[in-house]
């Protein structure tokens, strides 16, 4: 072979040696750049503020990056996290101001807030170690700390890839100026190596390349040579950008959740498994300002809980803390807990916790209070208006009791002994007596007239004051057994006069049922209900049936009277709602169906109405059991029971 | 003197005093004594043995059932039937212990002509 020639290959493999040794060189600055970002990251304490955030986040890092050997964190000077956790125990504390070494590479990162590169070291385990080292100052004096498994550092810079190829050697020079072989074989160095070197701290670290098999000038190995390099280049490219690229994208993520977390208008906290409070923000220790001490990562809730007790935070709790906190401990326990609760400030909280698959508990504390002063408001409105409706209840039939019970008797003004006594006196005087007689029929007249009215204006009063209760659900039912078949006989004996007096027939044809409901109520709805057919019947008949099946219990009241137009058919239950309006002589406030309407749903029950204008009407009354089981034995085992129900259960 | 019945009546309002004195004497055949408020009943019922207590439920000085418990205390009202009078159509009274205690809570306006009939009835029932 041509000298020259020879000449030339072993300048083209030296150059390809040198490109890849290069290409190493910058592959273990780039990596050691993206360890220097981590440890200072670990500096910037708002990242993690405590304990459990720094395990996650060192976890997180470790299994990302292999060759991280431990990761440490101290607070003005002394270790305060190390990760991982075990081995590494007895540096927790650690003061590094005992060691004048420590202190000065410490206070070095303190002052320059650039990363201090220490070692490479010989660590515990027997490796080689480097350790990067960033600082935060400020009132802590955050200090992170990464220490790396330094052969692997070399590995993953390339010193290691395609071993058929080249063969690698790293030695560093230290402030001795002692050369120590750290990685390779010591025999490349008398080899002629192409040689790269780079600072690392205080030490100086040289690296050699030599051709796998010594400086041949075979050519045959320089494409693969140029391949293999151009693979490396692209691998070790893609490598390093993207550990830059997870690294940047976690610390954002991470500060954007903080973000989000403090943004919240309601106070949230995070308890870990053991209840141990993890984090919460801002809005959350400002509710509880008296126990902000205690409201610091790794303080039990429970801890906080009896504290915030202590300092009287909980009206409700006064007087039976021990209880209280027994009652709120369970509640928390309660894996999708809501509760109210109110703190000596006047503020309601509406306290939702929730447990998470790994054993934590998120809280959310939300400022109900305007709400809760509104609802305050409303009921003590309601309270008023009850008050109101009870007190004019009273009010205007003590009155009107006066006004019927005199109008009664100037009705039978004869019964007055003081008539009987002038009509004895003008016995023997017929016209005298047939002028008194004239007077008694003005009064009996103007009294009946009288009496009608006053019935009127209490029939009024009792509608409007019922549909007022009705309308506020202040209406309570007490609750028994009722036979049906007996309250409508009573009912067809009480208006049967009333119908006669019209000429109507009046029927009652009721098989012998019972339901669950108020006695009044049910005769408010059934008085209602033949109040009308008595009303608006002119002619012919009012039949009341009663009849039951497995399902229900049904009342009808069927009348012959002028019916319903289909077109107020659908609105006849609606409130103000006159059936017959355009008829004369009929009043009323058009309450009283509406009122029958709420109160036969009150019981559970259904009410309905068809009608045929100018034919009658029927309207029908259902109280349905949601247990199909009707029977007397039933009636009698609940009879007298006194709860107040709100559905009427046929029996 | 007739075998009509005694009623002792109290209530606070003289026109109801007035109305039920005509409808159980002219009416019906009953011998009322009344009494405007708790305090005059408890002052003056020393010596009647009547055989209905006919109460108001709300008197300003002592409602109606603090006077029959009052008068229950003496030995010869211990057993005499009551029956409450009340211009509260609640239910929420008619539901009460006192007027489960008594024969009947008439409500007012009551029907002065029908009065001495329910009376005479539930007297009857009483027995």
């Amino acid at each position: 072979m041509d000298r020259a020639i020879v000449g030339q290959k072993l300048e083209a493999n030296r150059a390809a040696a040198q490109r890849s040794l290069d290409l190493t060189k910058f592959r273990l600055e780039q990596l050691i750049e993206s360890y220097s970002h981590m440890s200072r990251s670990l500096a910037v304490a708002q990242l993690f503020e405590t304990e459990e955030e720094f395990q996650m986040l060192a976890q997180m890092l470790r299994d990302n990056n292999p060759s991280i050997v431990n990761i440490a964190r101290s607070q003005n000077f002394i270790i305060t996290d190390v990760h991982p956790v075990e081995p590494n125990r007895d540096l927790l504390g650690y003061d590094y101001r005992e060691d004048p070494q420590q202190l000065a590479s410490v206070q070095r990162a303190l002052d320059s807030q650039e990363t201090v590169i220490v070692g490479p070291m010989i660590l515990l385990q027997g490796r080689l170690g480097l350790l990067l080292r960033n600082a935060q100052p400020g009132p802590d004096n955050v200090v992170g700390n990464i220490v790396l498994d330094f052969n692997r550092i070399l590995t993953e810079a390339g010193m290691e890839t395609e071993p058929h190829v080249f063969a690698s050697s790293a030695r560093i020079e230290d402030a001795d100026t002692r050369k120590r072989v750290v990685f390779g074989a010591e025999t490349i160095w008398s080899d002629s190596p192409v040689l790269a070197e780079l600072a690392l701290g205080d030490v100086r670290l040289e690296l050699a390349k030599t051709p796998a098999g010594g400086w041949k000038t075979d050519t045959a190995h320089r494409p693969v040579l140029i391949l293999t390099t151009a693979v490396l280049v692209l691998i070790a490219l893609f490598g390093v950008n993207y550990a830059q690229r997870l690294i940047v994208e976690r610390a954002e993520a991470r500060r954007q959740l903080m973000d989000a977390i403090e943004s919240i208008h309601d106070g949230f906290v995070i308890f870990d498994r053991q209840d141990q409070l993890v984090l919460c923000n801002q809005k959350y220790r400002d509710f509880f300002k008296a126990s902000s001490n205690l409201i610091v990562p790794g303080t039990t809730f429970e801890a906080i809980l009896r504290d915030e007790v202590e300092q009287g935070q909980y009206p409700e709790a006064k007087g039976r803390e021990e209880e209280w906190i027994t009652e709120r401990l369970e509640l928390h326990a309660n894996p999708h807990a809501q509760t109210e609760i109110e703190l000596a400030d006047g503020c309601w909280l509406k306290v939702s916790e929730s447990q998470t698959s790994n054993g934590s508990t998120v809280g959310i504390r939300t400022d109900i209070t305007k709400l809760k002063k509104a609802l305050q408001t409303a009921e003590e409105a309601v309270g008023a208006k009850t008050e109101f409706i009870n007190n004019m209840n009273h009010e205007l039939r003590a009155p009107l009791s006066v006004i019927l019970g005199y109008v009664a008797f100037l009705r039978k003004v004869e019964l007055y002994p003081q008539y009987k006594a002038l009509r004895d006196a003008l016995e023997t005087d017929a016209k005298l007596v047939q002028l008194l007689d004239d007077f008694k029929g003005v009064i009996v007249n103007q009294a009946t007239k009288s009496e009608a009215s006053g019935k009127h204006l209490l029939e009024l009063i009792n509608s409007v004051l019922d549909w007022a209760k009705l309308s506020s659900g202040n209406v309570e039912l007490h609750i028994e057994t009722v036979k049906l078949d007996n309250l409508l006989n009573e009912l067809g004996e009480e208006f049967r006069p009333a119908a006669e007096e019209k000429g109507l027939r009046l029927e009652v044809l009721a098989e012998p049922v019972s339901i669950k409901g108020d006695p009044l109520r049910l005769r408010q709805i059934f008085v209602n209900l033949l109040n009308n057919a008595i009303k608006f019947t002119d002619s012919g008949f009012i039949t009341i049936s009663a009849a039951k099946n497995a399902a229900a219990a049904l009342v009808t009241v069927e009348d012959s009277g002028r019916g319903i137009p289909g077109d107020q058919l659908n609105m006849i239950f609606d409130r103000f709602i006159q059936v017959g309006a355009n008829h004369k002589g009929q009043t009323g406030t058009g309450l009283g169906l509406a009122i029958t309407k709420n109160l036969v749903q009150l019981h559970g029950g259904q009410i309905s109405v068809s009608s045929t204008y100018g034919e009658g009407s029927t309207f029908q009354v259902m109280f349905t059991s949601d247990t199909p089981s009707f029977g007397d034995t039933r009636a009698q085992a609940r009879e007298k029971t006194n709860t107040v129900e709100n559905d009427t259960q046929a029996v | 003197m007739s075998d009509s019945k005694q009623v002792v009546h109290v209530d606070d309002d003289e026109d109801i005093l007035t109305i039920t004195r005509m409808s159980l004497e002219l009416v019906g055949e009953f011998e009322v004594t009344q009494f405007s408020s708790a305090q005059d009943a408890l002052d003056n019922l020393t010596g009647l043995q009547p055989d209905l207590l006919l109460l108001d439920v709300m008197m300003p000085d002592m409602d109606g059932p603090e006077l029959l418990s009052e008068l229950r205390k003496r030995p010869e009202f211990r057993g005499t039937p009551v029956v409450f009078m009340t211009a509260k159509a609640e239910s929420s009274f008619q539901n009460s212990q006192a007027c489960e205690s008594a024969l009947a809570c008439i409500t007012k306006p009551f029907d002065p002509f029908a009065l001495p009939e329910q009376l005479k009835s539930l007297l009857e029932s009483a027995v």
